[in-house]
């Protein structure tokens, strides 16, 4: 028996825009000269490698400088899963047109913003428990679905509530994560209001008296699915 | 030199910084990694199975929506509707 990493040519799709008109010169994981790949009004830049990306750190910034790049050059773009790797452009542009609506509906819901999150040390939280501990599932699924709603009822009540109305007439999305003491907002935002948004943030976290971190404007990694 | 204004206006999106590892690993786990490999069974130097498998690493609540996640985004939509909030 032996396990290999893969050795056929595959496509490693980095992100979906609505349209690419411009020209792209980037590279991406490999230092792969990067495509774009049209398909139903549907664009996905990817990159032609040797075999599925090794998930490495190196490997997520590369992958992340070229969503970024691009989100500077298109109004609307999907950031595609790392290493997600089709057989070619076929199965690409078939993956594209199956998917056609949800993924220009994501694209609407994402054009002309960008993502902002929002960190703060959960103090009030319980330390992360093990949902489900103890019980036997009758599948996998079954399982999953109970994490993702013992996850879901973490989010509730959270030491950054206090400074989300001062922000919430720039808010068009919101998402919510708390792992491990850490609260995690993310708010998709017009990119023209980035600026004020900030400084909202700012100063009602200094009123409050809460301490927190803000960082982006990022491409929207927390929606669009 | 509307273009150039325009260009400076655009947002920080547009700087390749790199930001931090915490912010790299959060947007990571927020879409889930894809791993893939081939495994290949063999008796004698002789394949015989094949399989090309593919892994999922992601949170749960990621991939699977759940009743909190659909009332935010009902709670959404209503606002758009009665116009409180723009694009």
């Amino acid at each position: 028996m032996k396990a290999t990493s893969g050795s056929s040519s595959v496509l490693c799709v980095y992100a979906v825009c609505s349209r690419l008109r411009a020209r792209i010169e980037l590279t991406g994981v490999a230092d792969e000269p990067l495509r774009v790949i049209a398909a139903e009004a549907l664009a996905a830049v990817v990159g032609e490698m040797a075999r599925a990306p090794l998930a490495t750190i190196a490997a997520f910034r590369k992958h992340d400088a070229v969503v970024r790049a691009l989100a500077g050059k298109v109004p609307a773009v999907l950031p595609v899963r790392f290493g997600i790797c089709l057989g070619g452009v076929e199965e690409l542009r078939h993956v594209l047109e199956a998917r056609r609506a949800p993924l220009r509906a994501a694209l609407r819901s994402v054009r002309g913003r960008v993502q902002m999150t929002l960190r703060g040390v959960d103090n009030g939280s319980a330390p992360p428990a093990r949902p489900g501990a103890g019980l036997r599932h009758s599948s996998g699924r079954a399982y999953l679905r109970a994490r993702a709603a013992a996850a879901a009822r973490e989010r509730a009540g959270h030491s950054l509530t206090p400074l989300l109305p001062a922000v919430s007439r720039w808010v068009r999305a919101e998402k919510i994560e708390r792992r491990a003491g850490i609260a995690s907002v993310h708010h998709l935002v017009p990119r023209g209001c980035v600026a004020a948004y900030a400084r909202a943030m700012h100063r009602t976290a200094e009123a409050e008296g809460v301490r927190m971190m803000l960082t982006g404007p990022f491409p929207p990694y927390a929606f669009g699915r | 030199m509307t273009r150039a204004t325009s260009r400076m206006r655009r947002p920080r999106i547009l700087r390749n910084d790199g930001g931090s590892l915490l912010d790299l690993l959060d947007h990571v786990l927020n879409q889930g990694v894809v791993l893939g490999g081939e495994l290949v069974l063999g008796l004698a130097n002789v394949d015989l199975v094949y399989a090309r498998l593919w892994v999922l690493l992601c949170a749960a609540d990621r991939v699977l929506p759940t009743a909190a996640a659909g009332a935010m985004e009902r709670s959404h939509r209503r606002a758009v509707r009665h116009g409180t909030v723009g694009p």
